[in-house]
Parts: C-alpha cells; sequence; structure tokens
C-alpha cells in the first residue's frame, strides 16, 4: 500500500529522554535554543582513554515517570523506553483504560539494548568467575526488554511487541513499522521510537576505530572530529488521521513516507548510492518532490567519512542548492537505537512550532559537505515537511518524512 | 567472520537460485548478536594495560545487525534489511516483519528467518538467569525462509502463511494470555480448531495446556520433535517452522501452529496453511 491511497498517519504524542532534556517542553526548548548535551562521562570508569566526552542522560530518575513497573526491574536502555512511552501516552492525552484494550504496536529499535548491563557483567565475572554474575543482571541483558517494559508499563493487553536491532537507524525503522501496520489497518495505534543506554563496549569499539572527538560534535564542520557518543529514547504516538479527529487530539505532524534500503557494501563505511537510493524511496512514499522538503535532519555524525558521503547523497538527490540540513548530534550526541527517533521527534515539533533546529559547534563550513547546516543557531519559519535520515553499521539506511498535517488536505 | 554471520551468510546461499531481482530482495534475520564476541571485547578493555587496546576488526562484530548487514553484502541484496531481536520469538517476528515490507511493496522478496550460536558466555548467562531450570542442551544454527507474494512467487509454495502476532505476557501468565491470543486469531483467520492438523510449542510452562485447551491434543500429537537440535534460543522458532515442514503427509489445505514463549515477557504464534491440492502445488 503505497503513500498516495492508504489511510493517512499522524504524530500525536512525544516522549523523549535525552542528555538536554526530559519531556517535550524541555526537549522543544533546548533542541531550539541548541543547547549542548556534552560533558565528562560518569557512567563508567573511563580512566586510561585520553579523552571521554560523552552526552550522557544525569540524574535520570525513572521512578519520575514509571507508574507501574518499578526501576530496579529493567535495564537502564528500558527505563529510558519504558518512560519515554509512559510521556508519550499523556502527551497524546490517551485514556489509559482504552489504550489497555486497544490493538498497538510496540516498535523500539536499539544499537545495544541490554549492553548496559552486559558490561557490568563481565566485570562481575572478572570479579568472581562466572558463578559471579548475578541473576538480577542477567535477566537484563537481552533486547527484547526494551519493548516488552513499553507494554508492561502501559498495561498494553493486545499489544505486539518487536525490539528492532539495527542499529543506528533502528529508531526510523520502528517508525516505519508503524506507518505501515497503521496503513494496513492492522493496529489501531503504534508506539514506536528507539532507546539506548551508554556503556563502555559501544564507546570502546568508536574509541578504537578513532571516531570519537575529544569533546564536542561539530557535523559538517571542516575540522569535525568525529562524534560523542549518546543515549536516551523517543518515543511517537502514531494513529490514523480518523483516530485522532474522532478523540479530537493534537497533532504535531503527519507521517508522509518512509524508505528502507540496504547498501550492501561494507560493515562500517557508509555509500552514497545506498543512501540516495533510500532517500528517493522515501520521496516516492510520501509523494513529495525533492524541492518541497523544508529541512533535513540528517544521520550527521560528525566524522569525516559519514558528512561527507552523506552529504554527496543529498547533493544527488536535491541537485546543487539542498535544503538546509542539520546534525542533532551536535547536541544530542550519538544516540545509536535513539538517535533517528529523538530526529523524528524534533522534526514532529520543528514542523508544530515553525522552526528549524541549528547545528551547533559550528566554526567552519566544509567545503566538501557544501550544505547550509543552520549554524548555530535556530531560524524561526514555517516548516510544512522534514526529511529525517537514519544510518548504520552494516549499510542499514532508513529514511522519514514528515509533514504539516491539514485536515482534508492535498 | 563471526560465527553468527558465517550462519547467515552460508544459509541465505542456498536460497540465491531462487532469487530473480536481489537488488528488491530483503532480509529479516532473528538476531541478538554475538554475546561472547561482546563479552570478550570489553573484557579485554577492563584487563588490558590501556582500555582501548582492542581488536578494531571485532567492533562491527558486537552489533546485533552484522549479521544481516554480512548477508546482504556477500550477496548483493540491497532491498529493506532488518533485524528483529525478540528472542526465542525471533523467527516469527520476522515473518511479521517480512510480511509487513511485502504487502507495502517495499521488497519484491524476502530472506527471513533467525540465526543462534553456540558459546560459553551463552551457555552461562542461561544458567545464571534461572538455575533451577532444567537444563537443556543448547544447539545453534540458522533458518531462512525466502517469503514471496503468492502471486507473484518465483515456485511452487511450501505453505501459506495466514498470520504472525505476538503478545506482552504479563510475568507468569502465558497461559491465559496464549489462550485468548490463539482463539482471537483463529476467528481472524476463520480457521475452526479441528482444521488445525499439527501444533508445535516452543516447551515453556503453561504453553502446552494453552494450545490443548483450544485444539485438543491430536494437533500437539502430531509435534515433530526438536530435541535433536537442541535449545537454539534466538533461532528456536525458526527451527520449530522448519521441523513441521519436514512432516510427512499434511492433509491439503490444513493448517499448522507453532507457538513461542520468551521468558522475557513475550509470546507469539503464526498459523500456516498448507497448499490446498496439488494442482495448486502446479499453478
Amino acid at each position: 500500500m503505497s503513500g498516495a491511497t492508504a489511510p493517512r498517519v499522524v504524530v500525536t504524542g512525544l516522549g523523549v529522554v535525552s542528555a538536554i532534556g526530559s519531556g517535550v517542553a524541555e526537549f522543544t526548548d533546548a533542541v531550539r535554543s541548541g543547547r549542548s548535551g556534552a560533558r565528562p562521562i560518569t557512567l563508567f570508569d573511563t580512566t586510561g582513554f585520553d579523552h571521554a566526552h560523552g552526552c550522557e542522560v544525569v540524574g535520570f530518575d525513572a521512578a519520575r515517570w514509571l507508574r507501574r513497573l518499578s526501576p530496579p526491574e529493567l535495564g537502564r536502555a528500558a527505563q529510558f523506553s519504558a518512560a519515554a512511552s509512559r510521556m508519550a501516552v499523556r502527551d497524546a492525552e490517551l485514556d489509559p483504560a482504552v489504550l489497555s484494550g486497544s490493538r498497538v504496536l510496540v516498535s523500539v529499535g536499539t544499537t545495544d539494548g541490554g549492553s548496559h548491563e552486559l558490561d557490568q557483567l563481565v566485570a562481575e565475572e572478572i570479579d568472581a568467575g562466572p558463578e559471579g554474575m548475578s541473576h538480577t543482571l542477567v535477566r537484563k541483558v537481552p533486547a527484547i526488554a526494551l519493548s516488552v517494559a513499553v507494554a508492561r508499563e502501559l498495561d498494553l493487553r493486545r499489544a505486539q511487541a518487536t525490539t528492532l536491532g539495527t542499529a543506528c537507524s533502528a529508531g526510523n525503522y520502528a517508525i516505519g513499522e508503524g506507518l505501515d501496520a497503521l496503513r494496513s489497518g492492522e493496529i489501531d495505534l503504534a508506539l514506536c521510537g528507539g532507546a539506548d543506554a551508554m556503556c563502555r563496549r559501544n564507546f570502546t569499539g568508536f574509541y578504537r576505530l578513532g571516531l570519537i572527538a575529544p569533546s564536542r560534535c561539530q557535523p559538517f564542520d571542516a575540522n569535525r572530529q568525529g562524534i560523542l557518543t549518546g543515549e536516551g529514547a523517543g518515543v511517537l504516538v502514531l494513529e490514523r488521521e480518523e483516530s485522532a479527529v474522532r478523540r479530537g487530539a493534537r497533532v504535531y505532524a503527519e507521517v508522509l513516507g518512509l524508505g528502507i534500503t540496504c547498501d550492501a557494501y561494507h560493515q562500517i563505511a557508509p555509500e552514497r548510492e545506498g543512501i540516495a537510493r533510500c532517500m528517493r524511496l522515501a520521496l516516492d512514499d510520501a509523494g513529495v518532490e525533492p524541492g518541497g522538503i523544508d529541512f533535513i535532519s540528517a544521520h550527521a555524525t560528525g566524522t569525516r567519512l559519514n558528512d561527507v558521503t552523506e552529504s554527496r547523497a543529498i547533493h544527488d538527490v536535491f541537485g546543487p542548492c539542498p535544503p538546509p540540513t542539520v546534525g542533532l548530534k551536535s547536541m544530542l550526541g550519538h544516540t545509536m537505537g535513539a538517535a533517528s527517533a529523538l530526529s523524528g521527534a524534533a522534526c514532529a515539533l520543528a514542523i508544530a512550532h515553525g522552526f528549524i533546529p541549528p547545528t551547533i559547534n559550528h566554526v567552519e563550513s566544509d567545503p566538501e559537505c557544501a550544505v547550509d547546516c543552520v549554524p548555530n543557531h535556530a531560524v524561526s519559519t514555517t516548516v510544512r515537511t522534514a526529511q529525517s535520515n537514519g544510518l548504520a553499521f552494516g549499510g542499514n539506511n532508513a529514511v522519514v518524512i514528515f509533514g504539516a498535517y491539514e485536515s482534508g488536505g492535498e | 567472520m563471526d560465527r553468527v554471520s558465517g550462519f547467515a551468510v552460508t544459509t541465505a546461499k542456498e536460497l540465491l537460485h531462487r532469487l530473480r531481482e536481489p537488488a528488491e530482495t530483503g532480509v529479516v534475520l532473528g538476531c541478538t548478536g554475538a554475546v561472547q564476541a561482546m563479552r570478550d571485547f570489553t573484557r579485554t578493555s577492563l584487563l588490558a594495560e590501556r582500555p582501548f587496546y582492542v581488536d578494531p576488526s571485532a567492533v562491527p562484530n558486537g552489533v546485533m545487525n552484522c549479521a544481516a548487514g554480512q548477508t546482504a553484502i556477500w550477496h548483493r541484496l540491497t532491498g529493506p534489511n532488518a533485524t528483529v531481536a525478540t528472542g526465542r520469538t525471533s523467527g516469527l517476528s520476522a515473518l511479521a516483519y517480512a510480511r509487513r515490507l511485502l504487502s507495502h511493496k517495499r521488497a519484491g522478496a524476502v530472506l527471513a528467518g533467525a540465526v543462534e550460536e553456540y558459546s560459553s558466555m551463552r551457555a552461562w548467562l542461561e544458567f545464571r538467569r534461572d538455575a533451577s531450570a532444567t537444563p537443556t542442551p543448547l544447539g545453534e544454527g540458522c533458518v531462512l525462509y525466502l517469503v514471496e507474494q503468492a502471486h507473484t512467487a518465483s515456485g511452487a509454495p511450501l505453505v501459506e502463511l495466514l498470520g504472525v502476532t505476538s503478545r506482552v505476557h504479563p510475568a507468569g501468565d502465558v497461559r491465559s494470555t496464549l489462550r485468548s491470543s490463539l482463539r482471537e486469531e483463529l476467528e481472524r483467520h476463520a480457521v475452526p480448531p479441528r482444521r488445525v492438523w499439527v501444533a508445535c510449542p516452543s516447551g515453556a510452562p503453561g504453553e502446552h495446556e494453552a494450545v490443548a485447551s483450544v485444539l485438543g491434543n491430536d494437533a500437539l500429537g502430531r509435534a515433530p520433535s526438536l530435541a535433536g537440535v537442541g535449545e537454539t534460543g534466538t533461532a528456536s522458532a525458526a527451527f520449530q517452522i522448519a521441523a513441521i515442514l519436514s512432516l510427512a503427509g499434511p492433509p491439503p489445505g490444513s493448517v499448522a501452529l507453532v507457538t513461542s514463549v520468551d521468558p522475557g515477557g513475550l509470546l507469539s504464534h503464526a498459523l500456516l496453511r498448507f497448499p490446498a491440492s496439488d494442482a495448486e502445488h502446479s499453478a
């Protein structure tokens, strides 16, 4: 079912846990004002690394959000996904009793699942042998917990749940799964997004590959030095237009289309052609011409290779003057499986409130990228459409396009 | 290449001759990663002279989507490439995801299934998760299906996917959640319980009773034994389907049920229909 004939799908609620703010109001303010989440990492011992900044969610208290689940039962990433889902459902003003009996799809994307806890188990094993690994931590490792926790926290009795492990584009895969399941009518409502918690293994991997910046992330900057790892969760409430209208819901934006491709090229390096093809598929699905996109929230990790490859792909699709192309990771860090979910939330908010978020930490534009990255300060303007790019290891590309919702429109 | 990826890449090779358009072929793999590789990487970081004296070539192996990505790279499959991580139910989640890709024309064909590896760390985690559980020999392997829409299939169908769905079970309540979900699913597809010729549960507590209460015991009596492949974890539901397909003499048009329960809180089931008659085989 293509976007042209399918029922329209809209975003009616948002939940966010991030280094620059949790909850819709804080997050909106932070994204618009260009707040930075970068700071020295405290979640694990960073002794021996030459530099170890990241975008950690400091002082997160899951108990502030969770009503049914007790935080100690959950791993850090599952706390994020459950808390963000509770926020999203409240934000959407859904009746908990109605929700409980509805056909809901819970789809949560992740890179590392319960790896934050797996790292702690490895430390326990070093101290006390494998017999010393504690049951409570072991049970928090499987990635399935990230979606199951959402359904249990919200008492969803008819929920289908999926955890998608498509790494750093997983949030867009989850939004896409919700879009398709709503278009086909198999569900009434989708809670989809992504979650990840920072962990030593992930940080060490990127560090060893030489991809971690010393102190700040500078997408599209001539002197960019790499990523900062981050963490958090983004969850979007999606429903069909008719149900949103019926219950008088506030609509942030419409989900216009999705593209998914695989580069089938390299485990780590992105490929221009695969990314361009993905953007074209998303535009086709959305029924939008490239010239109709008002801004792109790029994957923009801030590594030399990603930003130049992605920019070239954008030029391939959008021509010599692409729309403003911003890198939210300058503020949020690379939140892995949550990254494209947070990007989707930011796109929906940008449309609802009329602004294009900035790329912060910008000093000198890289002529090889040749994009207007909206340096350092947001621009207030009407936003009718926004494209959110998600790219990942394994060449797993997923692009989602959002649009302003006008009833009866198009 | 790590072991999980090796399984997936070589299993996919068996199906390549059936693919007409590799560029439009998707891969949907149930995979929860290689826990041994992840453990070894962190352990090295914690014990080495400097925490980053680790093997850079091991970095991509530590990510759950490594095997699906490698499968695409080796066979040049540039369609959608997804990894689902729903534990023991992953093989069924992969079918559900594959079906959506096909019905929304995001892929022309999908290689869908699940993979698991044996490792010492996995064995320890299983044991430490629930030391009171009856120990089962752990197994490993990969099962992939070529999933296509009936009207564009490249050959005679082995089986038709009627429906696949999942439910989150409240802790300790597999039985009633599975029972009500099964009843709803049979009704949705207008399948009377007596049409279900074989039922293959995954062996979780409460699961067999739930299936029996909906279908009776005949279909369960035809369940193939999976003891030979061991407890294959993330690949287990995919192996259940393979076992069902290996059965001799299903009545034409009869239905098979596969149920799967993950201790992490999810259960899933699939209804599959055998071809109606020989005439349809050649259609």
